[in-house]
């Protein structure tokens, strides 16, 4: 595949005090909050969410959850409450890392493959390339590539679930599409740069690297 | 071109090298007695080292050797290294480690852990930039190997090492004994008195690439999540993957020599995977041949689908695969038991995880 279309971005970061109570607000307006799950879920969930306002996606749409340090708050406090009784069984089932994209396969519609990676340099552009890759195979139609961190622990301090939607469209708000190589060093994004960029207002274009090949996103239209 | 397996290799209860392995498999010993040091609670558990509740580098100990010995059996250069991605799946990643530093007054920040085996093991073998930890539950190392097959048929890198991984520590087994899951014995898949998982530990490492001529290509993965509940997923979407992987490959399910499946003897899990096989096989299902591993090394959990497919291997090599339904087999889930067939020809693999991440893996075997 040489070009992928960019439906939608959204989500955002917040300060880590903040971040619980803000992602709780998008759930209760959606009418899409979950009961009894953790503070990493909920994150998840609503940048998700605002990301795709709710529409469903294609059922066979995949969910890639990109995340440096993933539910680390609620395992340490697990590791901690085994040292002296088993854990509630809920609590448990909820630090599963995969269990954030289940709720969002589960709110969106999205039954393709769910997966959560993480690494420790460049998470978000790994996820994305991942779902470049299985859209150029065919294995997804469309492919909801999200960072998600909840414990504020980069330097900024801030919680953040940032998401992009990509797939077929006829309104894409920008195109991803091959470049030809040069020798200008290939930039790989962060989920805060593209997702930002696509919000400011204007059109531009921006060059980056995925895939160890050049691609150039343009933007036809600010997302909302 | 289909992706190769160049080199593999697997360290669980059964042991590492695939005579033991073979030993082991035809009549497994009884499942080691395991106490939780913090909890006192005592459960059968299949381990692959003695149990060291203060061995900070257990993952790590059991994972390097192994990657040492894939990457010399394949003998890649230090160049081909740079060009090899590391694809790991687990669901505990550094919890063990994390107990032991605990145990022993020595703790660092636990976020700190969690890409720690992905980068001391790139690092200590000179491996490339892509370096990726999967955490799907029971499914992480499927969808590892997945995405690792999309690279390496992308030509993005040359050679993808994929390392399943997954050891002894408190908290897993202290989860699913409060949530009712684990056997008070013995792991007894598709049984009719069949009452829980033993939870195991291993690793096994692949390394998928595109030269010919090796004995094992990977045919096709498929991967879907089922979001209906967030511990079990329904036959339907059980059925939905592994038919996604067959008509991937190319493959007639009735032209397989042998399903391997999940079978973690949890009745819930065994019973939908039971109904899922038969809307499958249809009215074939009951002449199905039928592997399993879970009953002799436990459930590897994160690991367990590169655990099991390397296992797959070694006893498919070696026409000692074990048959999967404990007998007498459950009579609602209609099982016959007949002996797991060898031999060249296409294997599925299912694996089923929390979360509704369900994957199906066809192999092949050439010679």
């Amino acid at each position: 595949m040489n070009a992928v279309a960019i439906i939608a971005a959204g989500g955002g970061s917040w300060k880590d005090e903040d971040a619980a109570l803000r992602a709780r607000a998008i759930l209760d307006a959606a009418g899409k909050r979950p009961r009894r799950v953790n503070r990493f879920i909920e994150i998840a969930l609503a940048g998700a969410l605002d990301c795709c306002r709710e529409q469903l996606l294609d059922s066979a749409a995949g969910v890639y959850l990109a995340t440096r340090y993933g539910d680390v708050r609620e395992t340490a406090q697990q590791l901690e409450e085994t040292r002296r009784e088993l854990p509630m069984p809920v609590s448990f089932i909820n630090i599963s890392g995969n269990m954030a994209g289940h709720y969002i396969a589960g709110a969106l519609g999205a039954r393709g493959p769910n997966i959560a990676i993480s690494a420790e340099h460049g998470v978000f552009g790994r996820a994305l390339e991942l779902a470049v890759a299985d859209l150029a195979a065919g294995a997804v139609r469309q492919a909801l590539v999200g960072h998600v961190e909840e414990a504020g622990l980069d330097a900024d301090g801030c919680a953040q679930s940032r998401w992009l939607l990509l797939g077929a469209t006829e309104t894409p708000v920008a195109m991803l599409a091959r470049a030809p190589a040069d020798n200008l060093p290939l930039a790989v994004p962060t989920a805060a740069d593209l997702v930002e960029w696509l919000r400011r207002p204007g059109t531009g274009g921006m060059r980056l690297g995925l895939n160890g090949a050049a691609w150039r996103l343009e933007k036809t239209r600010p997302c909302r | 071109m289909k992706t190769e397996v160049l080199a593999a290799a697997v360290h669980c209860a059964a042991g590492e090298s695939p005579d033991a392995i073979v030993r082991f498999l035809r009549d497994p010993p009884p499942p080691a007695r395991v106490t939780l040091p913090d909890l006192a609670l005592e459960i059968p558990y299949r381990l692959a080292a003695d149990p060291d509740w203060l061995d900070t580098e257990r993952l790590s100990r059991l994972a390097e050797p192994l990657v040492a010995r894939v990457l010399e059996q394949a003998g890649l250069d230090a160049a081909a290294r740079q060009d090899t991605a590391l694809f790991i799946g687990s669901s505990s990643l550094g919890i063990g480690a994390h107990e032991a530093a605990v145990r022993a007054g020595n703790a660092g920040p636990l976020h700190a852990l969690r890409n720690h085996l992905a980068e001391s093991l790139a690092a200590r073998f000179g491996l490339g930039a892509i370096r990726l930890t999967f955490n799907a539950a029971c499914a992480s190392a499927a969808a590892a190997l997945g995405h690792a097959e999309r690279l390496v048929g992308h030509g993005v890198v040359k050679h993808a090492l994929v390392v399943g991984a997954e050891s002894l520590n408190q908290l897993t087994p202290a989860g699913f004994s409060a949530l009712r899951l684990l056997a008070a014995n013995e792991c007894r898949p598709f049984a009719a008195d069949r009452d829980g998982m033993v939870l195991g530990e291993g690793v096994a490492a692949v390394l998928l690439g595109q030269r010919t001529g090796a004995d094992w290509t990977l045919e096709a993965i498929a991967a879907n999540c089922d979001p209906s509940s967030p511990t079990a997923s329904t036959p339907g979407a059980m059925a939905a993957v592994m038919r996604a992987a067959l008509g991937a490959a190319g493959v007639d399910p009735n032209r397989l020599r042998t399903v391997k499946v999940h079978g973690t003897g949890s009745r819930e899990s065994d019973s939908a995977e039971g109904i899922a096989l038969g809307k499958i096989f249809g009215g074939a299902f009951g002449e199905l041949p039928l592997a399993g591993f879970k009953a002799a090394i436990g459930h590897t959990l994160g690991a367990s689908a590169l655990v099991e497919l390397v296992l797959l291997m070694h006893a498919a090599d070696a026409n000692a695969l074990p048959g999967a339904p404990a007998l007498p087999a459950d009579p609602a889930l209609r099982l016959g038991a007949p002996a797991p067939l060898a031999g060249p020809g296409c294997y599925l693999l299912n694996t089923f995880g929390f979360g509704g991440n369900n994957a199906a893996i066809v192999m092949r075997k050439h010679r």
